[in-house]
């Protein structure tokens, strides 16, 4: 069979395939066209991106805390803890395994001062639980000792300031400091303060903060909060606490006369 | 044209009319010979062509996904448009009427004319072209494609998107029917 072509039929079709809507569309919209090819999947792959944050970041993590809390409240080492006034701190999750820190509640702390807490009144404690997440259960228990910073020169100097104004009812200096200073050293060697002993008060303040792989206790604030300050006046010893935030002596007392009290007792 | 530089060209063609002339030009006369072999009408044939040519201006975005060459895609849209024709009732070349001007329609072109002259004059063509035509559609397009087109069973396997074997045995089956028409 010889070649049959409609040459008139080639070029109209061709004439009209290249003026048909597909070219213009796309000639007017390429600048869109371009933008969109690359804006929506890039749109496409940001909104993934973000979803994937918020689920990993708030929705699951949230769901684990919720499970690790559960296994912690429901191991009995733990609920006596509580019961004894703990209260979970802190929880962080790494490697499969959740750590749990329980302190006691604040409040309970300030309520106990040292020399009740040398007594063996009553003891608070703080401890540091770790969870296996997949086996759902309490692996280990550590007792968490309270945390004391070394004293620093600066709190050391506040604390004798604050003893001083508070044995001579001073008034807080409005003054500049180094004038108020000059004015509690002169009143102290007059009255002949005697600092024998400035000791940080320990605190349970802490955080878990992630390391190498595990958990390290570390404490919120680097500096102490209050000092138990053992000092002589006038002849007599006194045990002071100070509150080195407020900047006054919480409680005070005699330490002699509880000494004189103590001995005539033990003589009858 | 080898294949990587028609996919090349395909790609182009997605918004240069330029590109596309050029795979025009390279493939009308196949589409439109195999489609008048397959219907044996000039104004058919024309009308299947301008729609397998809409249709692909239109997919072409989605060639690159085919690992067959351009015409090989062109016979597949060429086949199934011929399918549609001879499926409904009335064949209604939507694209093209839309896009021509009818006034170049109505007054019939003297090449036309002349292609259905010689068509006409095609005795032995329109003949066996009647047996044809009673078979499948399946072995109808086997049998153009392999003794009118001369295409090679592997290509007639990439238009069809079937086996080599099973053209090889489409086309077997496909004489042995028409065979026994002739008779």
């Amino acid at each position: 069979m010889p070649k049959i072509e409609i040459p008139s039929h080639k070029t109209r079709l061709k004439k009209a395939l290249i003026d048909w809507k597909y070219y213009k569309k796309n000639k007017e919209g390429w600048f869109f066209f371009g933008l969109k090819k690359f804006w929506v999947p890039a749109g496409a792959i940001a909104v993934i991106f973000v979803i994937s944050v918020f689920a990993i970041n708030f929705i699951f993590p949230q769901d684990t805390f919720a499970k690790v809390k559960k296994i912690a409240l429901e191991d009995p080492q733990i609920r006596q803890l509580i019961s004894e006034g703990a209260t979970i701190k802190n929880i962080e999750i790494t490697n499969n395994k959740a750590y749990v820190l329980l302190t006691p509640k604040e409040g309970l702390t300030e309520k106990k001062d040292s020399v009740e807490a040398k007594n063996g009144k009553e003891k608070l404690r703080g401890a540091l639980a770790e969870i296996e997440i997949k086996e759902k259960r309490v692996s280990k228990i550590e007792e968490v000792p309270p945390y004391a910073a070394p004293l620093s020169q600066s709190e050391e100097e506040k604390t004798k300031r604050i003893i001083t104004e508070s044995e001579f009812s001073l008034p807080k200096a409005p003054e500049p400091e180094g004038n108020s200073l000059m004015a509690t050293r002169e009143k102290e060697e007059e009255k002949n303060i005697e600092i024998e002993k400035i000791e940080p008060l320990p605190t349970y303040k802490l955080k878990l903060q992630k390391k190498d792989g595990g958990v390290e206790i570390l404490p919120e604030k680097n500096e102490n909060e209050s000092v138990r300050v053992i000092y002589r006046i006038d002849g007599e010893k006194k045990e002071s606490q100070i509150d080195l935030i407020k900047e006054r002596v919480e409680k005070s007392k005699i330490l002699d006369q509880e000494e004189d009290i103590k001995k005539e007792s033990e003589d009858r | 044209m080898d294949l990587r530089a028609e996919k090349e060209l395909v790609k182009k063609a997605q918004r240069d009319p330029e590109a596309f002339s050029l795979l025009y030009e390279d493939n009308y006369s196949k589409i439109f010979s195999y489609v008048l072999k397959r219907t044996a009408n000039v104004e058919i044939a024309q009308d299947v062509t301008s729609e397998t040519f809409f249709k692909a201006l239109k997919n072409i975005k989605r060639f690159s996904w085919k690992n067959i060459s351009l015409s090989c895609w062109l016979y597949r849209i060429a086949s199934n448009e011929i399918v549609n024709y001879f499926r409904k009732n009335k064949y209604k070349c939507v694209s093209f009427d839309k896009i021509a001007e009818p006034s170049s329609f109505l007054t019939p072109q003297t090449d036309v004319m002349e292609a259905e002259d010689e068509l006409k004059k095609q005795k032995e063509f329109l003949e066996i072209h009647q047996k044809i035509s009673q078979l499948p559609d399946i072995y109808q397009k086997v049998i153009v494609l392999r003794f009118f087109e001369k295409k090679m069973v592997k290509e007639i396997s990439e238009i069809l998107g079937k086996k080599e074997g099973t053209i090889k045995s489409l086309i077997h089956r496909g004489l042995e029917k028409l065979r026994k028409l002739v008779k």
